[in-house]
C-alpha cells in the first residue's frame, strides 16, 4: 500500500521500486533545491535583459549586443580576474553571516527582519571596545573585540527572542523596531561619545593592530614561504573574514544537521505541539535561535569593521546599508542550507561589484543590479506566497463564472488521503519555503492551501 | 432553484432496479498518478435515493474516484453518466451543476463567519453587484433547515460550534448548492458517538427525502448500520459490490484487506502483576480555566490494559496529558513504579515533571492527534523516529551530537519490526498513508521498552489492517508484562481489549468495571449513570479520599 501511496504527482517521480531510492531521493532534493533558484536567477536576467534593451539605443540587433556586453562586464566585473572577485568576496563576506542569521531563525519559523540591527549591534560593540582599550596589545583586543561584537549581537537578536517566548510579540514588529533603536543609538554614540575628535560624524579609526590582515597578506606570510608568493597582495582587499564566514557556514551546517539542538529547532520550526510533546522547550529554543541568529549577524558586522577600510563606524552608515536586508534575499534563495546561503551570498556580493564595472564600460546603470535582484526575490517570492497565486486563480475561474462557488473550489483534495490522490505529496519536494505560505492560509498549518498541483488541476478544470 | 423528478426509495420495491438509471454511474474509471494506478476500470453504481458506502482502505483510491466525481481530478478514461446521462465533469463547478455536493473530512468553513454566512458563501443573495442581504440568507438558510430537518442557528459563529454542528452547516452548504447526490467523505472520523448517531439520522431523512448519499468510510459498523448498498475498494479495483442486508462485516473485511481479518482481538485473560501507575486524587484544568479532572485516582498493574472510556471531551484529554507531562496536575499525585529492568522496583514521583523526564523513567505515549503533536510530518521517518528521545545516549553524543548511523539504524529496525510500508526511511513522514503513519509512532514509543504505554485513540482514522496490527502488538505488550493504559472514543476497541473498563464522565471515573459489562451499561456510565455500590467503594479507595 505505502509503496503506492508514497508515489506523488510529481514531475519528477521517484522510482520507489528500484532499490537506489535514496540516490534519487537526493538527487530531486538537489534538483528541487538548485531548481527553483536558477529558474528565478534566469527569469530575472531576462527580464534584465529586456529592461536593458529597452534603454540602449539603436536597433533591435545593438540592442541585444548592448544587453549582452553588458552581462558580459557584470561578469567580469564581478569574478573576471583576482582582483574583482576579491572585492565581490568583501561584499560576500557580510551577505553570508547575515543570511545564516535569517535562515538559522527560519528554520524555527522565526522572520529575522533584524539581521542588519544585529549587525550593527556587533559592529557598535566592537568599536566601543576597540576604543576604551586602544593600548591593549592585538592577540589580546582583537579576540576581544570579536567576542563583544558576537555577544552584542546575540544580546540583540537574544532581546527578540525573550519578547516572544514571554510575551508573543512578533518577531517581525520586534526586529524592526530593535533595528530603528540600535541606528539611532549608533548615530548618538557616532556624533557623540565615540566621536573622533575634529571629525564629524564617525569613530576614530580602530587600533591598527586589530585589524584584520588581507588574505593575500596572510597568505605570503605563512604559505607563501614554501609556495609563489603573491605580488602586491594589497591589492586584494579581502580580509581574513571571509574565512570566518566559511567557517561559520560549516557551522550553521553542523549545528542544524547534525546536533540535538538543530533537530529540536526543526521540530518547534515545523511542529511547535509536537515540541511540546516530546519535551522540547518552545520558549527556550526561540530564544536561543534568536540569540544565534544574532550571533551571526553581528559577528559579520564586528568582522566588517574590523577586516575592511576605513576601519570605522561612520554616521548613518547602517541605516543606509542594505545588508542585514539583502541578507534575507541570500536566505530564501539559498533556502535555508548552507551552500545555499553561499552561493546566494555570492551572486548578490557579486552582482553589486559588477555592477560597476558594468555602469562604466557598457554605460548600463549600475541600479540595473537591483532590478535584477529584486526579479530574483520576486520569482522566489511567488513561490512563498502561494497565497498570491491562489488568489489569482479565484480571480480568474470567478470571472468567468460568477455561480462558481470558491470556498467549495477551495481545498477540495482530502488532504488526510494526500498519498492516494498526490495532492500533498509534491510538497515533499518543497523545503522550508512552502510551509510558511501553507502556515498563512490555513492558520493551523494543517495545510488545506492549494498546491500547485492542485492548483493546476484547478486552472485546467477552469480552462475546459 | 431547480426542479428535478425524485424518484421513490429506489430499493424498496423493485430488486430488478437495473433498468433504472442509476443516480450516479461511474463506468470503467483508470486513472494513475506516475507509478501508481489509483484507480483500475473501477466501476461505481449507485441507485436514487439510496445510502451508498464506498470502502476500502486507505489508498484503495476511494477518494481520487471520489475527486474524480467531483470534478477535482480528471479520469485517464472511463465515462461517468448521472441519472443516466452520459457527462462530462471538468471541475466542481460541473459538479455542482449537475447537483452533486461533497462534504470534506476536514471542514472547509470560515470559522469567525456565521453558519448563515458560510452556507451563502459564494452564492449569497443579493446579486453580484449588490450588497450582501443578510436577512435573505438567514431566511433562506432556515428554510432549508427546516426542509430537511436540520436544526441550526444561523447566526452562531462556526468557532463556537462543536464539529457535530460544523458538519451540519457543511452538509446544510452543500444543499443549498442544490444536491441531490451527496458525498461524503470519512464523515465520521471526527465525530463522538452521539454525533454519529445524530448524522446517521440525518442522512436516513435525507435518503427518504429523495437525496443520494455516498458515503466513504472503512468503518464497517457504520457501513452495516447506515447504508444499503457497498462498493468495496481494494489497491485500486472494484472487488465487491454487497447488498448491505446480505452481508456481514467479515465478508467486507475480507474484500478490503483481500485476506482473513480477526475482527476480534485474541487474547488470554490477563495476569496482572504489580502496580505500575498509581494515580491519586488527580486535579486539572482544561485550556479554558475549567476544572477537567476532579479527583481522579486509578492504578494500572503491569500486564494489563486499563481502558478509559467516555464520550470525548470528559477529561480523557487532559487526563494523558497530565499523565505524560503536557500539563500541569493543580493537584494530586502520579508515580511510576518499574517492574522489570534494571530499575526494577524503584518508584519515581512524575507529578511535575516535563515530557521529557517523563518519558525517561519509562512512559511511552501514543498521542491522540498524530498529524498534530506526534510527528513531524515534513520531517523523515528517521527523524521521527527519534521523537522525544533525541538526547538518548544511545542517539546522541553528550546529549548533542546526533549519532546518525545508529538513527538510520534505528529506523530501519522499527520499520521492519512494525512493518511500516515504506520504501526508504529518508521519506518525509507525510508520504506515507495515515495508517503507516501511526505504525511509526507505534513503533518509536513501544521500541523504548517502556514500563507504562498511554495510548490514546491508538487506531483512530487507520484502515483495518493496521488496526488489526496495532490490536496485536498492544496484547503483545501487555503479555510481555508492560502496563498499558488505552483512552479510546471507540467502544468496540476499548471492549475488546481493554482487561478493566474505567469509565470517565466530567472529569471524574465513575466506574471501573470488566469488559463483559454490556454496552447498555457503559453508554449509561459514559453519560452520567449511577455506578454500582460496590464499584463505588472501590474508587473510593482508589481515589484515597475515603
Amino acid at each position: 500500500m505505502a509503496l503506492q501511496t508514497a508515489q506523488p504527482r510529481s514531475p519528477t517521480p521517484p522510482a520507489l521500486e528500484t532499490r537506489s531510492t535514496t540516490l534519487l531521493l537526493w538527487l530531486r532534493r538537489v534538483g528541487s533545491g538548485l531548481g527553483r533558484p536558477l529558474l528565478a536567477l534566469a527569469l530575472a536576467l531576462i527580464a534584465g535583459l529586456i529592461v536593458i534593451m529597452i534603454t540602449a539605443s539603436g536597433s533591435l540587433f545593438d540592442r541585444f549586443n548592448a544587453a549582452l556586453l553588458a552581462y558580459g562586464y557584470l561578469f567580469s566585473g564581478a569574478f573576471g580576474n583576482a582582483a574583482n572577485l576579491s572585492f565581490s568576496l568583501v561584499n560576500v563576506t557580510p551577505l553570508i553571516f547575515t543570511g545564516l542569521s535569517v535562515a538559522i531563525a527560519y528554520r524555527a519559523r522565526l522572520f529575522n527582519i533584524g539581521a542588519e540591527g544585529q549587525f550593527a549591534a556587533g559592529a557598535i560593540l566592537a568599536a566601543f571596545v576597540g576604543m576604551k582599550c586602544s593600548t591593549w596589545p592585538g592577540w589580546l583586543l582583537t579576540p576581544l573585540m570579536i567576542v563583544a561584537g558576537s555577544l552584542a549581537g546575540a544580546l540583540w537578536g537574544g532581546i527578540v527572542g525573550l519578547l516572544k517566548a514571554w510575551r508573543g510579540a512578533h518577531e517581525v514588529v520586534t526586529t524592526i523596531m530593535l533595528n530603528w533603536i540600535i541606528f539611532y543609538v549608533s548615530d548618538w554614540l557616532v556624533s557623540g561619545p565615540l566621536q573622533a575628535p575634529g571629525q564629524a560624524d564617525q569613530t576614530p579609526s580602530m587600533p591598527p593592530q586589530t585589524n584584520l590582515p588581507k588574505l593575500s597578506v596572510l597568505y605570503n606570510q605563512t604559505l607563501g614561504h614554501f609556495l609563489p608568493t603573491i605580488s602586491q597582495p594589497e591589492q586584494y582587499v579581502v580580509d581574513v573574514g571571509f574565512l570566518f564566514a566559511l567557517v561559520a557556514l560549516v557551522a550553521y551546517w553542523f549545528l542544524m544537521s547534525r546536533t540535538t539542538f538543530g533537530y529540536e529547532t526543526r521540530v518547534v520550526g515545523e511542529n511547535p505541539r509536537a515540541a511540546q510533546y516530546a519535551g522540547i522547550s518552545v520558549k527556550r529554543n526561540v530564544v536561543l535561535v534568536m540569540a544565534l541568529a544574532g550571533l551571526f549577524a553581528g559577528l559579520g558586522g564586528t568582522l566588517q569593521l574590523m577586516g575592511q577600510y576605513p576601519y570605522e563606524v561612520v554616521g548613518q552608515v547602517f541605516r543606509n546599508d542594505t545588508t542585514g536586508f539583502d541578507a534575507i534575499g541570500v536566505a530564501l534563495l539559498g533556502r535555508m542550507t548552507a551552500i545555499g546561503i553561499f552561493l546566494g551570498a555570492l551572486l548578490f556580493g557579486g552582482m553589486r561589484q559588477g555592477g560597476s564595472l558594468m555602469q562604466l564600460k557598457a554605460n548600463v546603470p549600475g541600479d540595473l543590479v537591483y532590478i535584477i535582484e529584486a526579479l530574483v526575490l520576486f520569482s522566489i517570492a511567488v513561490r512563498f506566497l502561494p497565497v498570491i497565486r491562489q488568489a489569482l486563480v479565484k480571480r480568474f475561474s470567478a470571472a468567468r463564472q460568477p455561480t462558481v462557488v470558491a470556498a467549495l473550489a477551495g481545498g477540495v483534495v482530502d488532504l488526510d488521503q494526500a498519498p492516494a490522490n498526490g495532492a500533498e505529496a509534491p510538497t515533499m519536494n518543497d523545503q522550508p519555503l512552502s510551509e510558511s505560505g501553507r502556515a498563512a492560509l490555513a492558520d493551523d498549518g494543517s495545510g488545506q492551501a492549494q498546491t500547485p498541483a492542485q492548483e493546476r488541476q484547478h486552472q485546467q478544470n477552469g480552462e475546459a | 432553484m431547480h426542479e428535478q423528478e425524485k424518484t421513490p426509495l429506489a430499493q424498496a420495491a423493485d430488486p430488478d432496479l437495473a433498468a433504472s438509471p442509476y443516480a450516479v454511474e461511474m463506468r470503467d474509471i483508470c486513472k494513475a498518478w506516475p507509478g501508481v494506478v489509483a484507480n483500475d476500470h473501477v466501476n461505481l453504481r449507485v441507485r436514487q435515493g439510496e445510502i451508498h458506502a464506498l470502502v476500502g482502505e486507505n489508498g484503495a483510491g476511494k477518494t481520487t474516484l471520489m475527486n474524480i466525481l467531483y470534478g477535482l481530478v480528471r479520469p485517464d478514461s472511463g465515462e461517468i453518466f448521472v441519472n443516466g446521462e452520459r457527462v462530462h465533469i471538468g471541475g466542481p463547478r460541473d459538479a455542482i451543476r449537475l447537483h452533486i455536493g461533497m462534504v470534506h473530512q476536514h471542514f472547509m468553513l470560515i470559522p469567525p463567519l456565521t453558519v448563515a454566512e458560510n452556507i451563502v458563501l459564494g452564492q449569497e443573495p443579493g446579486g453580484p453587484m449588490a450588497a450582501y442581504d443578510r436577512r435573505r440568507a438567514r431566511e433562506l438558510v432556515l428554510q432549508l433547515s427546516a426542509r430537511y430537518g436540520l436544526p441550526i442557528d444561523p447566526d452562531a459563529r462556526i468557532e463556537k460550534l462543536s464539529v457535530g454542528l460544523q458538519q451540519r452547516v457543511e452538509i446544510l452548504k452543500a444543499l443549498y448548492r442544490a444536491a441531490d447526490i451527496l458525498i461524503l467523505d470519512e464523515p465520521t472520523g471526527v465525530l463522538t458517538p452521539q454525533e454519529t448517531y445524530e448524522l446517521f439520522d440525518v442522512l436516513r431523512v435525507l435518503s427518504r427525502q429523495g437525496k443520494t448519499i455516498i458515503f466513504i468510510t472503512h468503518k464497517l459498523r457504520e457501513v452495516l448500520d447506515l447504508t444499503d448498498r457497498v462498493t468495496v475498494l481494494r489497491r485500486g479495483r472494484n472487488v465487491g459490490e454487497l447488498v448491505t442486508r446480505e452481508t456481514n462485516q467479515t465478508e467486507i473485511a475480507r474484500l478490503m484487506v483481500g485476506r482473513e481479518v480477526l475482527l476480534r482481538v485474541e487474547k488470554r485473560s490477563a495476569r496482572p502483576g504489580p502496580v505500575v501507575l498509581r494515580v491519586e486524587n488527580l486535579h486539572a484544568r482544561s485550556d479554558r480555566g475549567l476544572e477537567a479532572l476532579q479527583g481522579i485516582g486509578f492504578e494500572v498493574h503491569a500486564g494489563e490494559i486499563l481502558g478509559i472510556a467516555g464520550v470525548e471531551g470528559n477529561g480523557q484529554s487532559e487526563l494523558v496529558e497530565v499523565l505524560t507531562g503536557m500539563r500541569r496536575a493543580t493537584a494530586g499525585r502520579m508515580t511510576i513504579t518499574h517492574t522489570s529492568g534494571e530499575q526494577a522496583g524503584k518508584t519515581y514521583d512524575i507529578t511535575g515533571m516535563s515530557p521529557r523526564e517523563v518519558r525517561l523513567v519509562g512512559v511511552a505515549h501514543i498521542p491522540e492527534d498524530r498529524r498534530g503533536s506526534g510527528l513531524v510530518l515534513s520531517d523523515t521517518i528517521e527523524n521521527n523516529a527519534i521523537l522525544g528521545r533525541e538526547r538518548w545516549p544511545r542517539f546522541a553524543w553528550a546529549r548533542f551530537i546526533l549519532r546518525l548511523r545508529e538513527i538510520a539504524q534505528w529506523a530501519r529496525r522499527l520499520v521492519g519490526e512494525f512493518d511500516v510500508r515504506t520504501p526508504s526511511t529518508r521519506l518525509p513522514v507525510r508520504a506515507l498513508s495515515g495508517g503507516n503513519q501511526q505504525k511509526v509512532i507505534v513503533a518509536r514509543e513501544f521500541a523504548a521498552d517502556p514500563q507504562l504505554l498511554i495510548a490514546a485513540q491508538p487506531t483512530r482514522g487507520v484502515d483495518i489492517g493496521a488496526i488489526e496490527f496495532i490490536h496485536r502488538r498492544l496484547v503483545e505488550q501487555r503479555d510481555a508484562g508492560k502496563a498499558i493504559l488505552l483512552v479510546s472514543a471507540e467502544l468496540d476497541e476499548i471492549r475488546s481489549l481493554s482487561d478493566r473498563i474505567a469509565v470517565m464522565y466530567e472529569g471524574r471515573i465513575v466506574d471501573i468495571v470488566t469488559p463483559e459489562a454490556s454496552e447498555e451499561e457503559l453508554g449509561l456510565l459514559m453519560t452520567g449513570g449511577r455506578p454500582s455500590e460496590a464499584s463505588r467503594e472501590e474508587q473510593a479507595q482508589a481515589t484515597g479520599d475515603s
